[in-house]
């Protein structure tokens, strides 16, 4: 715990916010390379983000959260001196003495114990779950309207003496509050009791140093009076009860009965003797010390630790933490390319018609490429509806193959056009094209070449090739850039 | 051997060489297309485990010209032992002379070591086109496996498989497109039979691959939830003047507020997707509809922030300063009635005076006026319909190949299987069914939700888990 809690919350919420924008990838990669330096397995969730944030965000003197933090330390400090000075400014007023009237133990009674345990009850509802709260009609309210006047919430008030920098940050702080009020709901609560409670501790030592000062540095003379029909044995009885923590251990500090009977207000204005009523001082610092001093302090530790508690819970509850540990805590796993594809797309359109068609029985010569399924001039005859006059295969075995088709075509002494017929399911290769170029180079320009990828159909007929394989054989054709070759169109009625 | 395993998959082109390097991979980035030759380069596609490679998947263009290939290596062959050495020397004489370039391309993987993956595509009839391919492969000496991707609807699986076998000592069937995940470790693993050292590699990047699956529930989960809880909880708000009519601005605020549910709903989407490493899936789906009678509701705003509850809390409070200041000043004999005397009277007043201050103006600037606000929907059924449609997307991701570039349609083909999904919600036992019901009604009462995205992904996870099952 290097950083105080609430700056660490405010630079989480802004770092998860900067990471949204980046893609989760990244994030992952980041992350995971970061959790190889953290200490493995060091505390609990909250520390591993706590190591994690201290990571990304190296230590950042100007970062809103450390302005949040200091800016928070400048109300605290502010609220400090407001407690201390009213605690004075009480105690001043209530242990007023000018020889004339002497200082009313009821009132002291009254401010510093009554209405202090007062106070502190309702802090203590305030701080009950939400759930119990509930339960309890009307508390509520009680409590929206407590922490609505918590001196908690003067710090706010505050705000507009801070420069510019640190209010900022702290606006920030208490925008992000106030914004996911149900993430942080209590954050804010305790973070308004912790205030209020620092400013009763203030307060009480304010007012306790001011009232020993007075005790030690002037004369006081002490009574007790009130209209309420209260007679000494009932008084004797309360302020015995309230010094009943102390008694035993320190007599000196309890009143005894005599003290109460001689300090009622209307005898004791006769005699004004401060020497007599002087033991009212012990007890009543006592009680200053014991239910105001005390129960403050008691419950700013508890405020304070209860604030790092939501300030832990919520550090595990920010959407997004959830995410953070998965990316710390699993191995990443990265399977995709590491570099863009090379080449674009390369599908162009095809920039002339490419088609011809054959009429049924017209003269051509035929060579099979690749084992297309045709035996002989008999059967491809049969299956194209043409008159085929020679018959050749190429395109498998060795390249005289090829060769030894292409020179049968030289010889050949009519110029019926070369039907090339080729598998329309496989991809126009490379190897074909070669081919055709070749035997353009054998069989002179202007000798009509035409390719024709056809399907197998059964006993040995052919059927012509779907859209998709017709258009990609169309494409290879045209990227040739040779007028007399063409791919065959089979005629509409043919098979 | 040190370095990671290498993998060519080579073959004649448009069989699916790119498309089961895309499964394989999980990378939706890989070109693939009903063209031959979409692949004009080698590419590799590492498998890191937090970044140590494990091994390495190389995508590469077709054989163009294996026949001529095959024939100059045989002109310059003398014995068998030579044949690695003549392919090296082909590679060697045509690299960057436009002649061999796509043989060159993908054999140089295959001579810096790398295992060979040869595809043929299993719903067309096998040729003799494929022989010299197959020849050359060989001659490499690299250990090999070959891969039957039936691509159409023909089968000429036996045929082929005959025909590989004379080659090749692994043939395996394996569908690039609906290949299950389980079919996909089970090649990886077969992957790694090729060469011993390759086993060990081969068989941790599995295991990651299984555990990194296992975390997907949770990750998609945690999406789901996090989309849920801003659904449920979202509104859209417009301030009006106090004269304003509300009714005037109702139907663009709905808008707005159905766009911001929707919109909502579309990252949801792509967060799972990208869970499953999906970037570029082209989604048609019917927008989420909105079934409240009654979306909206108004209150009071103030310019200082404060809301009526609050104004008649800070009211209070200073009555009861007040109170407390006389009680103070009687000496505690009052017994604290002032103070609460003084809160009862400050709340009150601050109450009734709440509605007069928001047709205050300073400078012009209205002090006050009325939130509108649409949203967040009160609807029972909605949170199971959007879960219904989030969980019926969601499967249909899992179940999605990298190498799928069709539009993933929604609920359009197929009303059985989403209506299916909507019920869903009657099939999930009891206590799953009242715990996610115990959450809804908490964010719709907009109770803390400070842990709700938490709880709801508890919830979630073993819902997706079994409905993957
Ligand atoms: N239906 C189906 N189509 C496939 C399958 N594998 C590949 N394809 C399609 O076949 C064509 C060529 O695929 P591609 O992966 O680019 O082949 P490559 O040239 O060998 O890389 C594309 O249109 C793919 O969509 C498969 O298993 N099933
Ligand atoms: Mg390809």
């Amino acid at each position: 715990m290097t950083r105080p809690a609430l700056a660490r919350l405010v630079d989480l919420a802004n770092q998860l916010d900067e990471d949204a924008k980046r893609s989760p990838e990244s994030l992952r990669r980041r992350d995971r390379a970061l959790a190889a330096e953290l200490v493995a397995g060091a505390g609990g969730a909250e520390q591993a983000v706590v190591a994690w944030l201290d990571r990304v965000r190296p230590d950042d003197p100007d970062g809103p959260g450390e302005r949040a933090e200091r800016a928070n330390r400048v109300l605290g400090a502010g609220l400090g001196v407001l407690g201390l000075g009213m605690g004075m400014g009480a105690a001043a007023a209530l242990f007023h003495y000018d020889g004339t009237h002497p200082v009313n133990v009821v009132r002291v009674l009254a401010v510093f114990v009554g209405l202090q345990l007062g106070l502190v009850a309702v802090t203590l509802l305030a701080t009950l779950p939400e759930r119990l709260r509930r339960a309890i009609p009307g508390l509520g309210p009680l409590r929206d309207a407590f922490l609505a006047f918590s001196p908690g919430r003067w710090r706010l008030a505050g705000l507009r003496f801070l420069p510019a920098r640190l209010r900022e940050a702290s606006q920030q702080l208490r925008a992000m509050l106030e914004r996911q009020h149900r993430l942080y709901g209590e954050v804010e609560k305790w973070w308004l009791l912790a205030g209020s409670q620092w400013f009763g501790v203030s307060f009480n030592v304010g007012a306790l140093t001011t009232a020993f000062f007075l005790v030690a540095f002037t004369d006081l003379a002490f009574a007790w009076s009130t209209t309420l029909d209260l007679s000494p044995e009932r008084f004797l009885g309360v302020v015995s009860g309230l010094a009943a923590p102390w008694s035993a251990l320190w007599p000196g500090g309890a009143p005894t009965a005599e003290l109460v009977a001689q300090t009622q207000y209307f005898r004791a204005i006769g005699s004004h003797s401060a020497a007599e009523s002087a033991p009212w001082w012990r007890f009543l610092l006592a009680c200053m010390l014991v239910y105001g001093l005390v129960p403050r302090l008691a419950l700013l530790v508890f405020a304070r630790w209860r604030l790092s508690a939501a300030v832990a819970r919520a550090f595990r509850r920010i959407p997004g933490v959830m995410a953070l540990r998965d990316r710390l805590e699993s191995r990443l796993v990265e399977t995709a390319a590491e570099t863009e594809e090379i080449g674009g797309p390369t599908q162009r359109p095809i920039l002339q018609d490419v088609g011809a068609e054959l009429p049924t029985g017209a003269a051509c010569h035929a060579i099979v490429w690749s084992g297309f399924p045709l035996a002989d001039a008999r059967a491809a005859s049969r299956a194209l509806g043409l008159e085929v006059r020679s018959f050749g295969s190429a395109g498998e075995g060795a390249l005289e193959n090829d060769a030894r088709a292409m020179a049968a075509l030289t010889g050949a002494v009519d110029d019926a056009p070369v039907l090339v017929v080729t598998k329309a399911w496989e991809p126009p290769v490379l190897e074909l094209l070669d081919f055709i170029g070749e035997l353009r180079a054998a069989v002179g320009e202007e000798r009509a070449i035409v390719i024709a990828p056809l399907m197998a159909a059964a006993d040995g007929n052919v059927a012509p090739p779907s859209e998709p394989d017709a258009s990609q054989w169309r494409r290879a054709v045209d990227r040739l850039g040779d007028p007399w070759t063409s791919v065959y169109l089979p005629a509409g009625e043919a098979k | 051997m040190s370095a990671a395993p290498l993998f060519a998959v080579v073959g004649h082109p448009n069989k699916g060489k790119s498309s089961i390097v895309s499964t394989l991979a999980q990378d939706d980035s890989v070109r693939i297309a009903p063209e031959a030759g979409t692949t004009v380069a080698c590419r590799r596609y590492p498998m890191k485990l937090d970044g140590r490679v494990q091994y390495t998947l190389i995508d590469t263009p077709g054989f163009q010209r294996a026949r001529r290939a095959l024939a100059w290596m045989r002109e310059r062959e003398t014995t068998a032992a030579e044949h690695r050495a003549v392919v090296e020397a082909f590679v060697e004489a045509h690299r960057g002379t436009g002649r061999f370039d796509d043989e060159c391309e993908l054999l140089a993987p295959v001579l810096e070591g790398a295992g060979i993956l040869y595809v043929v595509d299993g719903s067309i009839p096998y040729g003799p086109e494929y022989e010299a391919e197959m020849e050359i492969l060989r001659w490499t000496g690299e250990p090999s496996m070959a891969l039957i991707n039936p691509i159409g609807s023909g089968d000429y699986i036996a045929a082929w498989r005959s025909a590989l076998e004379q080659y090749f000592k692994i043939v395996r069937v394996f569908d690039a497109l609906t290949a299950p995940f389980e079919k996909r470790l089970e090649l990886l693993r077969a992957f790694g039979q090729l060469r011993e050292t390759w086993r060990a590699p081969l068989e941790e990047a599995v295991r990651a691959l299984e555990d990194e699956r296992g975390r997907v529930h949770s990750r998609v989960a945690r999406a789901i939830a996090e989309m849920l809880v801003d659904m449920l909880t979202s509104s859209a708000t417009r301030r009006l003047d106090v004269g304003a009519n509300a009714s005037f601005y109702e139907s663009a605020l709905e808008r707005e507020y159905e766009d911001r549910l929707r919109q909502r709903e579309r990252e949801g989407r792509r967060a799972v997707e990208r869970v499953f490493g999906h970037h570029r899936i082209e989604r048609r789906e019917g927008e989420v509809e909105l079934l409240d009678q009654d979306l909206f509701s108004s209150e009071h705003w103030y310019f200082w922030g404060l809301n009526r509850r609050q104004l008649v809390a800070t009211g209070a409070a200073g009555g009861a300063v007040v109170g407390g200041a006389v009680d103070v000043g009687v000496g505690g004999t009052s017994l604290l009635l002032g103070t609460l005397l003084g809160a009862t009277v400050g709340g009150a007043t601050a109450w009734w005076s709440s509605g007069r201050l928001a047709r205050a103006r300073v400078l012009n600037l209205p002090l006050g006026g009325r939130l509108l606000r649409c949203g967040p929907t009160r609807d029972v059924n909605f949170p199971y319909v959007v879960l219904g449609r989030a969980l019926y997307h969601h499967l249909r991701i899992a179940g999605r190949t990298h190498a799928n570039r069709e539009a993933l349609a929604l609920g359009q083909e197929s009303e059985g299987e989403v209506s299916g999904m909507e019920s869903w919600v009657e099939r999930l036992p009891d206590d799953r069914r009242k715990a996610l019901e115990r959450s809804f009604r908490s964010l719709r009462r907009g109770e803390s939700a400070g842990g709700a995205i938490e709880e709801l992904t508890a919830q979630l996870e073993p819902i997706l888990a079994e409905a993957d099952a």
